[in-house]
């Protein structure tokens, strides 16, 4: 990503193509998370076709990454608009390889917790949690500022760990 | 729950300034409770970021293959179709130029003096000459029409006093600019008599109706004229070319005070409607007049009477043979005289009234105008040039905002035709742009 954003700088033409191989996984991923797996490959192919075309206005502020997640991001709005889709619900892996630390939550109350959650907030910790963006990262896909983020991720845990420990839902 | 709590999350997220991480640290190894909450959070990220189901990627190479392609530029549908929109608005605008170049587009301003003659023109018209006995406009054309069915024709197309007086009274009736050729006013009502009374008359030919009637046609026409000895001399010559003759003529006046004239011409009445055609076009008309009278019951009446004067003659010759006396030979000759002068009278009479009844008389005053002296220009050259300059560039702006205003009512006229050529170019060439 860091050698793409340097052509970009030095306003090299970009190629599309290297792009995508390089991002899809992030994108994909991404679009997955927000709208499903069956519609995740349509929506990364629309975000590639849609940077194709906007290519020539990307100016190298922001690194790649974040551009393209800020285009997959409105492109998964689009499409949840347009089929009329439900935000995906979070899965969890029941592996006992993982680090017992993972254990400590219930995953079925968590999953529900954050489906209760608002969809800012939701969105946030998503970014933050799973995709791993730093609160900066995190503004930029959405368009506001990291301080926003950071608001957003600290009440959306408050909501979380209410709903989980203050309740009595521990495990 | 202090007030370390709120940054709780950003420590543990490592997204905190360095002295902001201190004073969490201190306040965590002060507050029981804030480590408890603490440590609630990290078990809930660590939750989402170790445990969370990672979607395995697909469709990369489905990706890729779309990528190489040309990519589809959208367009706005109005951009799409604002070639084709354009390309018809320049089709109706060429359209207005042919049309204006070619001299179609109807002259509505000379309506008025070009249609004064109509009504003369023509055998067509001569139907409705006769019922038209009495035709007057004044110089604005705005007098009254007077229209009288013959007498003879009152039976199957002649006009009631009631149709009359509706028809002086209606206002349409009034600017003969409304006539077409067919005689027919473009508010619907028809000069003749036939869709007056709703009855049709037989069509007569021009001869046969001077012959079978006898008119005595009068006419008044004044004219202003360029050129009041031109005028004069031209009306002299067509008096002339019909068979007819100049019976007096009176022209005062001067170029520089104006001139003034006066000539009365007779004409043969088969070509009374032409000569007044052609002394209409000498000049503007300024007034016209047309008075028709119709003399055939007279003639009529006075020819019977000759009949009967002829007979009466003759009897009283057979009886001046028979007679044997001095005394009735005198009085049958005294008859004879009598009933001899009588007949002369007659004949005399119906020659006079067939002889006016033959050549028509026109009164025609010419009248022109003092000429205009030349003034030279107040101001210096240059400003001739400037005041051209203006007017020719404010005309040639109106003349083309009418064109443009003619273009684009063609445009919304011709939508019917180009709406579905627009569509049908659009479809076309969307389905190129996918095929290629």
């Amino acid at each position: 990503m860091q050698a793409v954003h340097e052509k970009s700088v030095v306003n090299q033409p970009l190629d599309i193509s290297e792009i995508a191989r390089t991002h899809y996984d992030c994108v994909f991923r991404f679009c997955a998370r927000r709208i499903g797996v069956d519609l995740a490959a349509d929506a990364a192919q629309e975000t590639f076709l849609t940077a194709q075309r906007v290519l020539g206005k990307y100016r190298g502020d922001a690194p790649l990454k974040t551009w393209l997640l800020g285009i997959a991001h409105n492109e998964c709005r689009r499409l949840a608009r347009k089929r009329k889709l439900e935000p995906a619900s979070l899965e969890f892996r029941q592996d006992p390889s993982v680090s017992p630390e993972s254990t400590w939550v219930d995953q079925q109350a968590l999953a529900q917790a954050m489906a209760k959650l608002s969809a800012e907030h939701r969105e946030a910790v998503i970014l933050i949690e799973l995709d791993g963006l730093s609160y900066e990262e995190a503004g930029a896909v959405l368009g506001i500022p990291a301080g926003t983020v950071k608001s957003r991720i600290h009440y959306a845990f408050v909501t979380l760990r209410r709903a989980l420990f203050v309740s009595g839902v521990e495990a | 729950m202090n007030n370390m709590s709120e940054f709780l999350k950003a420590y543990i997220d490592g997204e905190l300034p360095a002295d902001q991480m201190q004073k969490v640290e201190q306040a965590l190894q002060r507050d029981a409770s804030l480590r408890a909450e603490f440590d609630q959070l990290r078990r809930i990220s660590s939750t989402f970021r170790e445990s969370a189901v990672t979607p395995v990627a697909a469709g990369l190479d489905k990706t890729l293959t779309a990528l190489k392609k040309k990519p589809i530029v959208k367009r706005s549908p109005l951009l799409r179709i604002a070639p084709a929109v354009g390309l018809a608005f320049a089709g109706c605008l060429a359209l207005v130029v042919v049309n204006q170049w070619m001299g179609r587009q109807p002259k509505f301003d000379d309506e008025v003096p070009s249609a004064l003659p109509r009504h003369h023109k023509g055998k067509a018209d001569s139907n409705r000459e006769v019922a038209l006995n009495n035709v007057q406009f004044g110089a604005d054309y705005d007098d009254t029409i007077v229209v009288r069915a013959p007498a003879d024709r009152s039976a199957g197309g002649g006009l009631s006093k009631a149709q009359t007086r509706s028809l002086q009274e209606d206002p349409s009736m009034t600017p003969p600019a409304a006539w077409d050729n067919s005689g027919t006013q473009k508010n619907g009502i028809t000069l003749n008599s036939r869709a007056v009374s709703g009855h049709a008359l037989p069509s007569i030919p021009e001869e046969e109706a001077v012959t079978a009637k006898k008119i005595v046609k009068t006419a008044q026409l004044a004219l202003t004229v360029s050129n009041g000895k031109a005028a004069s001399d031209a009306a002299t010559k067509l008096a002339t070319r019909v068979g007819g003759y100049v019976e007096s003529s009176d022209l005062t006046g001067d170029d520089e005070q104006g001139m003034t004239g006066n000539l009365t011409l007779r004409v043969p009445v088969a070509k009374f409607q032409q000569a007044m055609t052609e002394l209409q076009k000498l000049g503007k008309v300024t007034g016209v007049s047309s008075n028709g009278q119709d003399v055939t019951a007279a003639v009529a009446d006075d020819a019977a009477r000759l009949n009967a004067m002829k007979i009466q003659e003759q009897s009283y010759l057979k009886i001046l043979t028979q007679a044997k006396h001095i005394d009735d030979v005198l009085a049958v000759k005294d008859r004879v005289d009598n009933v001899q002068q009588e007949i002369e009278s007659l004949t005399a009479e119906l020659k006079t009234m067939s002889k006016q009844a033959d050549m028509s008389t026109i009164s025609l005053t010419v009248n022109q105008k003092p000429a205009v002296k030349k003034v030279a220009a107040a101001g210096p050259a240059k400003d001739d040039w400037l005041n051209k300059s203006w007017n020719t560039a404010f005309t040639g702006l109106a003349s083309a905002g009418k064109t443009l205003a003619q273009a684009f009512i063609f445009f919304v006229v011709f939508c019917p035709v180009w709406i579905p050529l627009v569509v049908l170019a659009n479809l076309l060439a969307r389905r190129m742009r996918l095929a290629s």
